[in-house]
């Protein structure tokens, strides 16, 4: 009987054979005590949506964010002091400007080197640096579309970059800074796509939100039809930490992987991934955050298969937090867009202080759900919460509105027809430090455009008008919740076919300067819906400014 | 034969690690070197991942698995790093040529997906779907990787 050994079997066999290499005496009988130095930090694959993004080497990085943090020592732990790169070493930056596409705080002064072509190659220009910055870092021919240098900085240039394949569309920019005397790579954007704005580090921890805003294009060697059942947004996030960075090369693979959304099951091409906080506080070493699309059949970064030139997309920066951060402003807007400030709120919520109403997410439609099922009593009353529509995204993207229905448990428990839930809008905006905080809510079955608040005295007058025929109540509360003022709930008749009105005669609340929440419920049935009886059928609330005796701080408008 | 007489316990380490690290060190150590090729490196690397184990261990819900995940990322990690080098360092040019075990030496020449798909297929008789989990990707995926691997193998010690 003869057999056959296939070339599989030798295999087999070598590896068998080889691994006897390792002589079982000669290790150690125990693990090594005492502290040590790991050569990778990087955690074990998981399960479920994180798996496959942390093979971060075993896909094609089709675009990507990223962020290279050199850590501060963590509040809780840390004592050593962090060895970072002296910002006010010769040749750093000094520039305040602010690169767009970074997070929010993060200027031209805070960021480190990403590429340097060396001393040798001084004399590069920077379209040269950043073609050498594509093609060995990211693995991208990359044909340069535009040059821009700031008028208030000769020593700063973007180059804005398309695919080798000749396509005009720009995918990204290279930013580089002349330091030294030549030009290095400081940052690699794609505003277009990641909107790392929310993300930021505090407390030794990585916070805040990055999302990909789903304007990827791809270019021809890619193929649209190709990627669209396999590439649908941001697929997750690296945090890992490289003793090579921030000098050149950092290796994009290693880290400890930090989160890992379903892209199958995300379905869109807006995919946000909250940070905040992540982890464990960091070591003070430097550290990596890198967002990727990906898809999971084709080669990674930097491999010799030929779809590891894949990326479309890519942004990195290297970032020294030990620069005091930009301080915010510009994104503070002064007004509610336009479309929304038609809501019937008839209070314009940017009036005041921009509070929270007890709810806040890492998205719009978190926020919105937070404050919706909150002013619906709760998760167990709540059945389900239906996002129908994000509008008014402002140019800006700091304002959002949320239309959405939400059924309660038990519809036939309160007033009106809601078979089909309730619906409304909640509005809300980008904090400054990231996330989004909703600042005021709506509902279709509400109408407060009848509404007047007086900032000269606080008072509250006006109607509130229903259109479903309910009992209606206005509260006004500090947004902590504590309750200020009540106005009389109006009676109701289940036979009256009108709608409800509510006199607010002079609901009238000094607040000593805080900012007030103004809550309007429809529906009020002790005993037939909830725990503690209330049933609220509808909601709409506001938060106004402060207003104090001597009027300090307080706007001197009268909004209604 | 595994020793499985211990030295006196560590009150830092966890008991159950300790016996699992006795338990599955030679394993380990020899699975980090068929990805390795190299002794120390594949020792430093169990060592590093048992000490990472450590703080987390009462979490994890399946140690040996997560250990050896553990080490294969660690040992794939390295590989990468050594490519890195390896662009920055170039070899010399003169290409020495595979030794008396041209598979061995062949088998450092595949990328670390490759190699990793190969062992774990090969020597460790993994799954598909268990290679999958260890590389994140798909276990078709890993059908290709092995396959590539062994064709890439093949035309290596090709004469």
């Amino acid at each position: 009987m003869s057999t056959t050994t296939t070339f599989e079997d030798e295999v087999r066999a070598m590896l068998a054979r080889r691994s006897a290499d390792i002589d079982p005496a000669a290790l150690d009988a125990r693990p090594r005590d005492g502290v040590r130095i790991a050569l990778v930090d990087e955690r074990p694959i998981r399960r479920g949506p994180v798996r496959w993004l942390t093979a971060a080497a075993v896909v094609a990085v089709l675009a990507a964010g990223a962020l290279v943090l050199r850590d501060g020592p963590a509040a809780e732990t840390a004592t050593a002091p962090v060895t970072t790169t002296d910002a006010t070493a010769p040749g750093r930056s000094s520039s305040t400007a602010v690169i767009p596409g970074l997070p929010a705080g993060i200027g031209v002064a805070h960021l480190l080197p990403l590429w340097d072509a060396g001393a040798a190659e001084a004399d590069l220009e920077p379209v040269e640096v950043a073609d050498r910055y594509l093609a060995d870092r990211i693995g991208v021919t990359a044909t340069a579309l535009a040059t821009t240098v700031p008028p208030t900085d000769e020593d700063l240039v973007t180059v804005t970059w398309g695919d080798g394949a000749g396509w005009t569309t720009p995918l990204g920019s290279v930013h580089l800074e002349r330091r030294d005397g030549r030009w290095q790579v400081i940052a690699a954007t794609a505003p277009d796509t990641f909107d790392l704005a929310g993300a930021r580090l505090a407390d030794g921890r990585l916070q805040g939100v990055v999302a990909n805003r789903g304007t990827l294009r791809w270019g021809a060697e890619i193929g649209p039809a190709d990627l669209t059942a396999s590439v649908g947004g941001l697929a997750g996030l690296v945090l890992g930490r490289s003793s090579d960075c921030p000098s050149s090369p950092c290796e994009p693979e290693t880290g400890i992987y930090i989160a890992m959304p379903d892209l199958a099951a995300a379905g869109g091409s807006t995919l946000p991934v909250e940070l905040a906080p992540i982890g464990e506080p960091l070591a003070p070493v430097p550290h990596r955050l890198q967002a990727v699309a990906v898809r999971p059949d084709v080669g990674a970064i930097g491999e010799e298969d030929p779809q590891a030139t894949a990326v479309a997309v890519f942004t990195e920066i290297v970032v020294d937090p030990t620069v005091p951060p930009v301080e915010p402003g510009s994104d503070t807007p002064s007004a509610l867009p336009e479309h929304l400030a038609s809501l019937p709120l008839g209070i314009d919520p940017t009036v005041g202080p921009v509070r929270t109403i007890e709810a806040w997410g890492a998205v719009p439609e978190a926020a919105a759900e937070d404050l919706a099922v909150e002013a619906f009593g709760g998760l167990d009353r709540v059945t389900a919460f239906t996002p129908l529509a994000i509008e008014g995204a402002d140019p800006d993207g700091l304002w959002a509105a949320q239309y959405a229905s939400v059924v309660p448990l038990d519809p036939a428990a309160w007033p009106g027809d809601h078979d089909d839930g309730v619906r409304g809008t909640v509005i809300v905006r980008r904090t400054d430090t990231g996330g989004w905080t909703a600042v005021a809510a709506t509902s279709d079955a509400l109408d407060l455009t009848g509404v007047r608040y007086d900032v000269a005295d606080g008072g509250l007058r006006g109607e509130v008008r229903a259109a479903v025929p309910a009992p209606l109540r206005v509260t006004v509360s500090t947004v902590e919740g504590e309750v200020l003022a009540t106005s009389d709930l109006t009676t109701f008749e289940g036979s009256d076919p009108g709608p409800s009105v509510l006199d607010l005669g002079d609901l009238l609340e000094v607040t000593d300067g805080r900012p007030v929440l103004l809550r309007v419920t429809l529906g009020d049935r002790p005993g037939q819906v909830g725990l503690d009886g209330v049933g609220v059928a509808a909601f709409a609330g506001v938060v106004l400014p402060g207003w104090s005796d001597d009027g300090g701080g307080v706007p001197s408008t009268t909004t209604g | 034969m595994v020793p499985t007489e211990l030295p006196p316990a560590d009150a830092a380490w966890p008991e159950a690690l300790v016996a699992l690290y006795a338990e599955r060190r030679v394993a380990l150590v020899r699975l980090a070197y068929l990805l390795t090729s190299d002794r120390e490196v594949a020792e430093e690397v169990v060592q590093d991942a048992v000490l990472a184990l450590r703080p987390r261990w009462d979490g994890i819900a399946d140690p040996p698995a997560y250990l050896r995940t553990a080490v294969v990322n660690r040992c794939r990690s390295w590989l990468r790093r050594q490519r890195t080098a390896r662009a920055y360092d170039p070899p010399p040019a003169e290409d020495p040529g595979l030794g008396a075990d041209e598979l061995w030496d062949a088998l450092a020449t595949l990328g670390d997906r490759h190699r990793t798909a190969i062992v774990l297929r090969f020597y460790e008789d993994l799954p598909d779907a268990a290679i999958a989990e260890a590389l994140g990707c798909r276990p078709a995926t890993v059908r290709t990787l092995v396959r590539r691997g062994l064709h890439a193998l093949r035309k290596e010690i090709e004469p």
